[in-house]
């Protein structure tokens, strides 16, 4: 059974593009088509306003949280072509830094597991991706320049899990870092940081969607060698990539076509659970089987009613 | 094999006026909660898309169960009790024989913890919830009848397989009716003229309760008359097998046709003639189908039904006819239009001896895993090493992960989950992992707990994780103490570094320790990094001078100096320390050591000079002025120093 347990006026004026949990799951903030953000303090189900973050210049797409040994850091992108970087100082949110060095919207924002210290990688309608490093106290700039023509939608970080150890517990040097990004030419791509050169290098280009791919995210590690990146796109599809660590081969699984278009697919913490929304007015929760079939757990905000507990009928 | 997963899709609405539903859902947090908003894609040359008036609403959507009641909180905390015993005793191995009573024992664990929550649930709550509460008792109720059958048939098994004694009892004890009916009737004064005399007697016969039946059929006033006598004798003598009776399987056999046989005759002779109720019981007795048919109603369902049956028809039955028996009571019960339940199809499951469809049926109906993974778990421990069950080793993974994860949500039963993980293979120190580290430290006890748990299970990384947080927090608390301590336990030596520096740099501000007995108590751990090694030997040599002693303080100081540990803008602090060591009675620095301090002194002259005109920072400002003042101060103490010193070495070498 599902029941609502809050529902909170966020006091947006205007359309939310994105909400996310900070690492505890005990903040939570929210971006708008009004310029701002919003910051709340979720204890149970009750939330608090604690933040309204206005700096920015156009439509807020997405918003990130750093990892908390950094400090409650947060990183926001938006159509004004910036992404702004934020810290909280005392009980008061501060702007730490700003990167205005796109030439379009700034559709995406992802930090880097924390394992590569404080990175973030920024994904533009200018087809680059940026990846943002704090040092001592500054920021230095990388740019992957066109990463993907016409346009890149989205960019997600790879776990840091050293090759060969299923935990990550045992590591063996630096793991290696690495990327998804999927853009307006359909592919979605895998960088890697060559870490000789400091260069990112396109490592695979996985062709599978037929229109603007909306989304990428890369799934958690659960202790095994396997990678798995989950893709949406305009195409109404949904790609689960799969690499069994083994072969470096991706291979795709379609997860499903949809009846519109898909924006946006979220892993659970753990990355058993994905969450899959779109045009069509669902929010779908999906799950693999242990015989490797990705499965609808439940679908939220389309039928009426819900049908009575099958478990009172047990 | 086919699909485990739960795959009835199930959809629920969320009316938002805004976008009329137009939703976006995010999951990110670990307890299973989705926030969900409504949305449409990116029109930003548009103006508001809001109309006036309307909010913008988030909605946090978690998925409930009964397992979050009050009432389940005993159920959970007592079977993470019985479940990692279990996991003990067959980690330390042993035979088939010696695992099975531990099994046996485990399952009737959980069955009573089932059965007390369910007489909990039954006595104590108020009205208010009683719907709910109805329907927890319920689930309880099928747990336990599903958990007894499946410890009959698969782990309390009896030499030669035979089941029906055991499926007897358990009819029994779930379908007490009769017994209580029959001790009501037997209270009255005359229980042959309650209202359901006949019923009763009936019920207990096909519940094989014979002794009863003669104590209600001598409450009969035509209880010494013939037909009764000579019933009372058939039913004494019905023969029972018993396991460890010292009769054989095929020796019983002919004993129980003899005792039919004699059934019959009596039949067939007309001993029940006058007495029609006594002649039904003697068809009960006989094995008569559409007797004990027609009397389907006494026993509620199919499967007392098909117990009933086999009891007259065939009590050597194995687990091997249960599928066939089952068919034929479900197949005479369908008349009555009762539809097959999940928990009938459950049942059906346990008796074709599939365990796989049996886990997966009770996957689908239960709202949470706490059945389903305790369940698997005994039965793969039962079916350990058998090549036909090597299924259920996947599937216990899966379904403890699930478990730890529902768990892992809530504020006081992670620990809980963790605990499970701990038996769940490489998946399970993953999660372990995830569960430990995002585990919001609301207090410093949280996070030393954390840190416990994390240290006991080896998680490095977790330590780290979870002590830079706390770390970084007291240090944006500007608690310096604090921050370092953590900093340690974290060992990330840059991160240490940094706040040794933000130590350092105050007590050149103000000539104060923050929290000196933390920074006295480092111990090794100061070798994380050099400025810690720095801050750690400089409070030393704090002790050693307050201690008065000077010679060991300004040996210590000295090679403080030299060994160049010390971050520039301290090293006036060092010289001015030095300065009353210098001017001690009794020498205490030898020359060697002050022409190092000497060298010190020039470079740190050099350096300030040029630096004078570059303005860095306020606290070392100040100090260079202090130093600045105090430059004179110094070169003539050392010089001083040297020349006693000189003196002093020179005279005790002669």
């Amino acid at each position: 059974m599902v029941s609502v347990i809050s529902n909170v006026d966020t006091g947006h004026d205007d359309m939310i593009h994105d909400a996310q949990m900070d690492y505890f799951g005990t903040r939570l903030a929210t971006c708008s088509s009004d310029r701002s953000i919003k910051i709340f303090e979720v204890k149970g189900s009750t939330q608090t306003l604690i933040g309204d973050l206005r700096e920015h210049e156009g439509p807020v797409w997405q918003v990130a949280w750093a990892h908390p040994m950094y400090g409650n850091i947060l990183a926001s992108c938006s159509y004004d072509r910036k992404v702004i970087i934020w810290q909280e100082d005392g009980h008061k949110w501060k702007k730490i830094h700003e990167y205005a060095n796109h030439d379009s919207s700034v559709n995406s924002v992802c930090w880097a597991p924390h394992e590569h210290g404080l990175v973030l990688a920024c994904a533009s309608s200018d087809g680059s991706v940026s990846v943002l490093t704090s040092t001592a106290q500054t920021w230095e700039a990388k740019k992957i320049t066109n990463a993907h023509s016409i346009g890149c939608n989205s960019v997600s970080w790879a776990p840091a899990v050293a090759s060969g150890s299923a935990d990550g517990s045992a590591r063996t040097g630096p793991p290696p870092q690495r990327m998804v990004t999927g853009g307006c030419d359909t592919y979605v791509k895998i960088w890697r940081l060559d870490s000789t050169t400091g260069e990112w290098i396109e490592e695979s280009k996985l062709e599978g969607h037929s229109d603007w791919v909306r989304d990428v995210a890369w799934a958690p590690s659960i202790g095994l060698p396997r990678s798995i990146i989950a893709s949406c796109s305009q195409d109404r599809r949904v790609i689960i990539w799969v690499n069994d660590g083994v072969s470096g081969v991706w291979q795709p699984r379609e997860l499903n076509t949809f009846d519109d278009v898909i924006w946006h697919v979220s892993w659970s913490v753990t990355g058993n659970i994905l969450a899959v929304s779109g045009g069509d007015n669902k929010v779908s929760l999906w799950k693999e089987s242990l015989e490797g079939q990705w499965v609808c757990l439940s679908d939220s905000a389309k039928s009426q009613q819900q049908p009575p507990s099958e478990q009172r009928m047990f | 094999m086919d699909s485990i997963s739960r795959d009835t899709e199930e959809k629920w609405a969320l009316p938002d006026p805004v976008l009329l539903g137009r939703m976006h859902g995010v999951v990110s947090s670990l307890c299973n909660s989705l926030m969900v908003f409504p949305h449409r894609h990116r029109l930003h040359h548009e103006g508001s898309q809001l109309e006036p008036g309307k909010e913008v609403r988030l909605y946090q959507v978690e998925s409930f169960s009964w397992l979050w009641g009050r009432q389940a909180r005993k159920l959970i905390n007592e079977s993470v009790g019985t479940f990692l015993s279990l996991q003990k005793i067959m980690q330390e191995g042993g035979g088939a024989e010696e695992r099975k009573p531990t099994l046996v024992k485990k399952c009737r664990e959980y069955r009573s913890m089932i059965q007390a929550s369910m007489e909990e649930s039954i006595i104590f709550e108020p009205e208010e919830v009683e719907s709910d509460l109805h329907a927890y008792g319920q689930v309880l109720y099928k747990m336990e009848l599903i958990l007894s059958l499946l410890e009959i048939l698969f782990i309390d098994t009896k030499p030669g397989g035979l089941v029906l004694n055991q499926l007897v009892v358990w009819v029994r004890s779930h379908f007490p009716t009769n017994h209580e009916k029959k001790s009501e009737a037997l209270e009255s004064d005359h229980p042959h003229q309650h209202p359901s005399y006949w019923e009763i007697i009936y019920g207990l016969v096909l519940q094989g309760s014979l002794d009863d039946v003669r104590q209600m059929l001598s409450h009969h006033p035509r209880a010494d008359t013939d037909p009764f006598l000579s019933m009372d004798e058939l039913l004494r003598k019905m023969p029972f097998y018993q396991v460890y009776g010292g009769v054989s399987a095929a020796e019983f056999t002919v004993r129980w046709q003899h005792w039919q046989g004699e059934c019959e005759r009596r039949l067939e002779e007309g001993h029940f003639a006058t007495c029609p109720k006594l002649l039904t019981i003697c068809k009960i007795l006989c094995g008569d189908l559409d007797t004990i048919g027609s009397l389907w109603d006494l026993t509620d369902t199919w499967y007392h039904l098909m117990v009933s049956t086999l009891l007259y028809t065939n009590p050597t039955a194995k687990l091997f006819h249960l599928a066939g028996a089952a068919q034929d009571a479900i197949e005479h019960t369908r008349g009555n239009h009762s539809a097959i339940t999940p928990l009938d199809r459950i049942l059906l499951a346990s008796m074709e001896a599939d365990t796989h469809q049996v886990i997966k049926e009770c996957q689908q109906v239960l709202d949470n895993p706490w059945f389903t993974t305790h369940l698997t778990d005994l039965l793969y421990h039962t079916f350990y090493q058998q090549a036909e069950f090597k299924f259920l080793g996947d599937l216990r993974e899966t379904l403890i992960l699930e478990y730890s994860e529902v768990l892992s949500g809530h504020g006081s039963l992670w620990q809980v989950g963790v605990l499970y993980l701990d038996h769940c293979g490489t998946s399970g120190i993953a999660m372990a992992q995830v569960v430990l580290e995002r585990r919001p430290l609301t207090s410093d006890a949280v996070a030393h707990k954390v840190v416990q748990m994390a240290r006991d299970r080896k998680f490095d990384n977790v330590v780290m994780s979870v002590c830079r947080v706390m770390g970084r927090r007291a240090l944006d608390l500007d608690r310096l103490g604090s921050a370092i301590w953590w900093g340690v336990r974290s060992r990330d030596a840059a991160f240490t570094s940094h706040i040794a520096h933000k130590i350092l740099q105050r007590y050149v501000e103000d000539g104060k320790f923050e929290s000196s007995p933390l920074l006295d108590q480092l111990g090794p751990a100061m070798l994380l990094s050099d400025t810690l090694t720095f801050l750690g030997k400089y409070r030393e040599f704090h002790m050693l001078y307050q201690d008065g002693k000077y010679q060991e303080a300004a040996t210590l100081l000295v090679s403080l100096i030299s060994s160049k540990l010390a971050p520039e803008y301290f090293w006036p602090v060092l010289l001015l320390d030095a300065l009353p060591l210098l001017k001690c009675p009794k020498p205490v620095i030898t020359s060697e050591q002050t022409y190092e301090l000497m060298y010190l002194l020039n470079n740190l002259h050099t350096a300030t000079t040029t630096n004078t005109e570059k303005q860095n920072g306020t606290a070392t400002e100040t100090s260079q002025e202090a130093f600045l003042e105090k430059e004179r101060d110094i070169r003539l103490a050392l010089t001083n120093n040297l020349a006693k010193a000189i003196i002093k070495e020179g005279t005790v070498e002669s």
